[in-house]
């Protein structure tokens, strides 16, 4: 196996299709939070973000 | 040489429809992470994309199932009716809350309340005198009237007649 396929194993894609304008707004929201989607991802797993609403 | 399948599959126009009005999101994240995410979303029971849909703000309430909304309306119904009409005493014995259900605890209950003299807020104390209903003044009374006289029936000499002759013949 090489590095290539064993960092494919150990963190892979998360791929979720949405509509343009949620796409649109999502990021906006993540702006504001100051996260990109990785920090989003990695925060909301450990608890850290609950309330999605606000 | 031979060429990858994804490369030669010509996309359906539906298909690229779609993929244009709805672009992937993608991004990469340790898989410990994911299946964290995954626990929480079950917890949630949500999927990512609704996750997503949520934070973005555009995620509409799904319509519960009707089978379950009549359950949890049932539940709520029957807790509600049991706070305000069910009477729980403990048991002499284990101590055990027993509500009172059974012909035999209803009639114990009653008496017991009879005894301690449970009754009406609105009712006189049984020691008071009772308020004593009006006399009726004479102009009040109303006689009954007197029956009608009784007319005896009468049948004329003709009919009599005609009575004898049809019972002879």
């Amino acid at each position: 196996m090489d590095k290539i396929e064993e960092w494919d194993k150990n963190c892979p894609f998360v791929l979720i299709m949405l509509p343009v304008r949620t796409r649109n707004k999502l990021r906006v929201k993540l702006e504001k939070r100051g996260l990109t989607l990785e920090e989003f991802l990695i925060a909301f797993a450990n608890g850290k973000i609950s309330n999605l609403d606000s | 040489m031979a060429k990858s399948r994804t490369s030669t599959t010509k996309k359906r126009p539906s298909r690229i429809k779609y993929e244009t009005s709805h672009p992937t999101v993608s991004a990469r994240i340790p898989i410990e992470i994911k299946e964290k995410i995954l626990a929480n979303l079950k917890t949630l029971d949500m999927s990512m994309a609704d996750a997503f849909k949520k934070l973005a703000g555009e995620l509409e309430e799904k319509a519960k199932p009707i089978e379950l909304m009549k359950k949890a309306e049932y539940k709520a119904g029957y807790s509600a009716a049991k706070n305000y009409y069910a009477v729980p005493y403990p048991c002499s014995k284990c101590e055990q809350t027993i509500f009172i259900n059974t012909p035999e605890e209803k009639e114990a209950a009653s008496k017991l309340m009879t005894e301690a003299g449970w009754g009406h807020e609105t009712c006189p104390e049984p020691n008071l005198p009772r308020p004593t209903p009006p006399k009726p003044t004479p102009s009040s009374i109303t006689l009954p009237k007197p029956d009608p006289p009784v007319v005896p029936l009468h049948r004329s000499n003709d009919s009599q007649d005609k009575i004898l002759r049809f019972i002879k013949e």
